[in-house]
């Protein structure tokens, strides 16, 4: 047995480029469906967990799938935005608290998302450095993201400008970065949390400047009853610190500040039932169970890798026919030397313990290869993905 | 050691589908006994030297090896016999490329379960290494090896297990004279400890070394035709 073992890991070693060739088809056979296996997993147990640890999410009627990829997970294409008093009112039912999520806007390439501090107690966030916002225009910044921009308490970060040839858009805020959170593996590690005024002032709802009193003439439109109109020359301040916040207001109602959805926690059952059932007739609102809609959404992902994992197979049956072939031409080439080992007293199971015995050395081959591929690639996609 | 006693009675061979067949209607090996065996290309010495070591049975007739016929013996004991008794010697070499020197003299050990690898062998194969002077060879490459040495290789590894009967098909076939002079010298070392020996050879001057020789033609036929007749 051990003999065996020996000729085959010399067979092996002689024929080191054939083999190595061998290997690297054998495990890019099989690191692809892998990747994908464990890629699909880690998405789904993501999507999963976060959607099982929010309860109900209201927003505005429309996609379903937006509303709840928006409002969890900040990513997908942004909903119509439902408002402020609704988040109010669905607190005034008292049968739920409420959560307003705005996840409109961009810093350093990074979701910012406007929330509450009671966000952070709903989400079991905790800074790892820092303290979480403190006052208007402060910032915190996930782990992932922190990690990714290098950057810290005592940082800070600027705002996305929307569109740098529309003046009339809101200038980039620059954000104090107040604390780092500790990572919990969610969405929450690639995001940059602000609270929900700081964000509205990042959509242009709200600003700061010198009071109007100080304004140039060029800059007054009219004074009428005490109340002066400035045009959009005024410059605004691009930072808030404690010596312009006071400056800073909103030019709307609580009907007009907008939310891309509110994570509603039912404070029991049956206020979840009646929840559900209230808003099921409305007509500009939509409550959701996330759970729900993320196993539709994984429905599609699942009916999708049934045809990969077919193909996936359909080319590791492949690879085994073509493997086969290999072995049997290999067996064709070493016909001399294999009825040599016979004349001096091989029997034929050594012969055929011989050859598997090498098979297995090229598919342990393989299988490290097609390991030590896995990460990086799997890494990559990780990375790519935002998982 | 003793050499093995073999003996073929009312032998007849033939490959299926080939006009050529072998009767002999007697031969024998007595035990300590050196044989040449001449005849021209085709007339089924290596056929012979099959039938001798259990490899090939015959199709009518007996090979006696020690006694017992090989066609009464099952495949497996058939093997087991021969692995303890007999040494082949190719006129190829038939060495494993993807082994080293030392590994292929003791390959008979790595692909028999009925041998077993010990450090008596090891001491052995290593004396009689030296004695064929590849020694300092042991952990090369047989493709580093020149002919006279790849033989060498090949005659160690017929003779580390100690066999009592050595059949050689031409081995010296490929090598120059000085070389073929050595490979012989290592069989008949093998020989003087009582192993019997039986040779195929085109070289008439390795004939006069051997107990007697024994010409194939008159036994071998293509088509009714004797093979020696086209001589």
């Amino acid at each position: 047995m051990k003999g065996t073992w020996l000729l085959a890991w010399r067979y092996v070693t002689y024929h080191r480029w054939r083999s190595l060739l061998l290997c690297l088809a054998l495990a890019l056979t099989v690191v692809l469906p892998i990747t994908v296996q464990v890629l699909v997993g880690r998405f789904e147990r993501e999507l999963t967990e976060r959607a099982d640890a929010t309860p109900l999410v209201l927003g505005a009627v429309g996609s379903r799938y937006d509303l709840v990829l928006s409002s969890l997970y900040f990513r997908g294409r942004i909903p119509a935005p439902v408002n402020l008093s609704a988040a109010e009112a669905l607190r005034a039912t008292g049968l739920a608290d409420a959560h307003p999520v705005l996840a409109r806007n961009t810093a350093k390439g990074a979701p910012l998302v406007g929330v509450e501090l009671d966000y952070f107690a709903f989400r079991k966030l905790v800074p790892k450095r820092g303290t979480l916002p403190q006052m208007l225009g402060d910032c915190v910044l996930g782990a992932t993201i922190a990690e990714e921009l290098g950057l810290g308490p005592g940082d800070s970060v600027l705002s996305d400008q929307e569109n740098l040839y529309d003046i009339s858009k809101s200038y980039p805020l620059k954000m104090p970065v107040v604390g780092v959170l500790a990572p919990n593996g969610s969405p929450d590690d690639h995001a940059v949390f602000s609270d929900l005024a700081t964000a509205w002032i990042v959509e242009g709802i709200g600003h700061g400047h010198r009071p109007p009193q100080e304004q140039t003439d060029e800059q007054r439109l009219s004074t009428e009853e005490g109340h002066i109109r400035l045009n959009a020359s005024i410059v605004e301040y691009n930072e808030i610190t404690p010596a312009n916040e006071a400056s800073f207001h909103f030019h709307a109602t609580a009907d007009e500040l907008p939310l891309t959805g509110v994570l509603v926690e039912p404070f029991d059952r049956k206020s979840r039932t009646l929840l559900l059932g209230r808003y099921r007739v409305d007509d500009e609102l939509q409550l959701l169970e996330p759970g729900v809609v993320v196993q539709e959404l994984l429905g599609f992902v699942f009916r999708l890798k049934t045809f990969f994992d077919a193909n996936a197979l359909a080319v590791l049956g492949a690879t085994i026919l073509f493997l086969g072939t290999i072995v049997l031409l290999s067996i064709q080439v070493r016909r001399r030397e294999l009825d040599t080992l016979m004349k001096i007293g091989a029997a034929r199971t050594t012969l055929v313990r011989l050859v598997g015995t090498e098979l297995f050395f090229l598919a342990l081959g393989g299988a490290v290869i097609a390991t030590l591929l896995a990460f990086p690639i799997l890494s990559l996609l990780l990375q790519h993905a935002g998982l | 050691m003793k050499g093995a006693r073999v003996e073929a009675v009312d032998l007849a061979f033939g490959y299926a589908g080939d006009p050529f067949r072998l009767a002999i209607p007697h031969f024998a090996l007595v035990p300590g006994e050196a044989v040449a065996l001449i005849g021209p290309s085709g007339s089924g010495k290596s056929t012979l030297l099959s039938l001798l070591a259990g490899i090939l049975l015959p199709d009518r007739g007996r090979v006696e090896f020690e006694g017992r016929c090989w066609s009464e013996l099952s495949s497996s004991a058939r093997r087991a016999r021969r692995i303890a008794g007999v040494g082949l010697v190719f006129q190829e070499f038939e060495l494993l490329e993807a082994l080293s020197v030392r590994e292929n003299v003791l390959v008979p050990y790595h692909v028999n379960p009925a041998l077993t690898l010990d450090p008596g062998v090891e001491r052995r194969a290593r004396e009689i290494m030296d004695g064929a002077g590849i020694l300092p060879l042991a952990d090369k490459r047989p493709r580093s090896l020149s002919g006279g040495e790849r033989q060498r290789v090949a005659l160690c590894r017929a003779l580390v297990a100690e066999p009592a009967l050595i059949l050689a098909d031409e081995p010296t076939g490929n090598l120059d004279h000085a070389t073929a002079t050595h490979a012989i010298d290592l069989l008949f070392e093998a020989r003087a400890r009582g192993a019997t020996l039986a040779v195929v050879t085109h070289d008439e001057g390795l004939l006069p070394r051997f107990d007697r020789t024994v010409d194939f033609a008159p036994w071998a036929s293509r088509g009714g035709v004797p093979v020696g007749a086209t001589r």
